[in-house]
């Protein structure tokens, strides 16, 4: 998508920066590897996380992960309607099953991150290894 | 006078194994009980409190039973039942025990004992008779009681202990649970699952103060889900009482005001007024200090149980008992196993552990290696849709012998048995592995999470994230 800040870690979470900060969620890849999602523990508001620690786990039949945050900040907001409909995750993982919203500290922090098109190629060739 | 062998003060789960155990040994027994038979155990901790875990759980599952194909129209809570309920399990238990008495030849007197001197207990019965009652040893199990706190002194109608919670006959619409901890967490489980809002506050971040890192951040992960308020590290300055229930002011400056409020903040030995300086007992901060024998300072007095103030567990307390009263009678070998005792909490889901934490391990330089398998992975788990939680098994680098297993999840309390057994012989990861398992159980997952240490574990699936 042209002009699209989407930006995704090798930990499979991406950011997108806006106005209000960078939104944080899971990728495809790995909500299909998850499953339907049944519960998302979400952080808390006012909660600092850092670039490379954890700030939410999600949930599902298989397995339990811990999500690593791409970037480091004070989290603004969180999707509450996850509580609800965790599975906002598998339906629209990149839209409305975004997690949590961070005031990024450092936006440089997201220059290192994966276009779209480059996280496709890095998760196919993880595959074949 | 008659002498007895053995008299024994306390009837709680400490003494009244003892009892027992003394009398199969041909010993001459009496045991002295101010309250009933049993203890804080029997009558208002262990087996009341599991009863209600048991309706609170069913009462759960009653509502999640459309996930099963099952219908089940309006399902209702009854505390007045289910404390009726209660009360009878809590009788039939204390005849039980009495009925024990009986048969083994232990003379019970019902009133309070004082220790006079090393082998003498001066008893006012219930009925206000004095007896003074000797022996060759005495053993001292008296337990201990819940910890008061200043800023809400226990009215029995707002503001709860751990035993008067036990006698509520309607379900508060929002409980506030002061002091988190095993007895906060499983009372937060029963009143939450029956339908009170639920707020926890504690002085420290972790829930259960030595738990295995990993199982804390589960566990916190499981309250959260229940959407209950934590409020740990934040417990509260002051207390008011108001129109409707109790407000409460916390550290952080926080008000919450909530119908009832449960102190649960720990106990303290009851070693006050029984004679117990007297006879020159050592006490720290009321506990009476004993040896790996149970033997106090003073000849022929043995302390067993919470009034010790080592675990305050009714198993620890029998385990106890069992060797005071071998050790008192001529087995010189009885001692106290440390390194291997069990806990159970039953929070949902439950938690068990035994032997060394991750960070026992790192605190004592302890080299060691650990394995982790998730009950989701195991097909029994996901029959009977209980997915939460995992086996965490910590075994030395070296040896390989296992030296802690933590669970939690699904019938985490009844997998802690062979967990125990493995950690109290020092079992080794290949003896574990070369165990047969059956299947389809829960106890795979332990299998599992022995085998996960040397990273072989077959059914712990790596989705790549």
């Amino acid at each position: 998508m042209e002009g699209d800040t989407l930006r995704i870690s090798q930990d499979h979470v991406w950011v997108r920066l806006d106005d209000e900060g960078g939104r944080l969620g899971i990728s495809d890849f790995a909500a299909e590897a998850l499953g339907k999602i049944i519960y998302v523990d979400l952080p808390e508001v006012g909660a600092e996380v850092k670039k490379g620690g954890p700030f939410a786990t999600a949930e599902s039949g298989k397995a339990q992960v811990e999500l690593t945050s791409p970037v480091s900040g004070q989290v603004a907001k969180v999707n509450g309607r996850l509580a609800e409909e965790p599975d906002l995750i598998n339906q629209d993982c990149f839209g409305k099953g975004w997690i949590a919203l961070v005031a990024v500290k450092d936006s440089a922090e997201v220059e290192g991150l994966m276009t779209k098109a480059e996280y496709d190629l890095f998760v196919a060739g993880a595959l074949e290894e | 006078m008659f002498l007895y062998d053995i008299v024994i003060l306390g009837a709680g789960p400490g003494g009244y194994v003892a009892a027992i155990r003394a009398a199969q040994l041909g010993a001459k027994v009496c045991i002295i009980e101010k309250e009933y038979v049993g203890g804080t155990c029997l009558n208002w901790g262990c087996i009341p409190t599991k009863a209600m875990y048991r309706s609170a759980t069913l009462f759960e599952q009653m509502r999640k039973a459309e996930t099963f194909g099952l219908s089940c129209k309006e399902p209702a809570a009854h505390l007045d039942r289910i404390v009726a309920r209660n009360q009878q399990i809590v009788t039939d238990l204390r005849q039980g025990v009495e009925r024990l008495f009986w048969r083994h030849k232990v003379n019970l007197i019902f009133g309070t004992g004082v220790v006079k001197e090393p082998g003498e207990v001066h008893v006012v019965t219930r009925e206000g008779g004095k007896e003074r009652v000797r022996g060759r040893h005495l053993i001292i199990a008296t337990g201990s009681e819940p910890m008061a706190l200043a800023i809400l002194p226990w009215d029995h109608e707002r503001v709860f202990n751990t035993r008067s919670i036990l006698e509520l006959r309607r379900i508060p619409k929002n409980l506030f649970i002061v002091g988190g901890g095993v007895s906060g967490c499983e009372f937060a489980l029963v009143f939450g699952a029956l339908g009170s809002e639920i707020h926890m506050s504690k002085r420290s971040k972790e829930p259960i103060k030595g738990l295995d890192r990993d199982l804390t951040r589960e566990l916190v992960r499981a309250l959260k889900k229940r959407r209950f308020r934590l409020h740990f590290g934040d417990p509260p300055v002051t207390a008011a009482h108001t129109d409707h229930g109790v407000e409460l002011t916390l550290q952080s400056g926080t008000k919450v005001e909530t119908e009832m409020v449960l102190v649960t903040v720990g106990r303290v030995p009851a070693s006050a007024g029984l004679g117990f300086e007297t006879i020159g007992l050592h006490l720290e901060q009321g506990s009476i200090q004993v040896d790996e024998h149970c033997q106090t300072n003073v000849l022929g007095v043995y302390a067993i149980g919470d009034v010790t103030g080592r675990h305050l567990l009714a198993h620890y307390a029998s385990h106890q008992g069992l060797v005071a009263v071998e050790y008192a009678l001529g087995n010189r070998s009885a001692a106290v196993v440390e390194h291997a005792v069990p806990e159970a909490i039953f929070t949902s889901p439950e938690i068990a552990t035994v032997g060394l934490t991750s960070q026992e391990c790192e605190r004592r330089g302890v080299a060691c290696r650990e394995g982790v398998f998730p009950f989701r992975a195991l097909g029994k788990a996901q029959a009977i849709g209980e997915i939460d939680g995992f086996v965490k098994v910590i075994a030395e680098r070296e040896s390989e012998r296992i030296i802690g297993m933590h669970i939690i999840g699904p019938d985490a309390s009844t997998l802690l048995a062979e967990c125990t057994l493995a950690v109290n012989r020092g079992v080794t990861l290949d003896e574990l592995g070369r165990t047969i398992h059956a299947h389809p159980t829960l106890a795979e997952a332990v299998w599992e999470a022995g085998e996960d240490v040397r990273g072989r574990s077959i059914h712990k699936l790596d989705l790549g994230l």
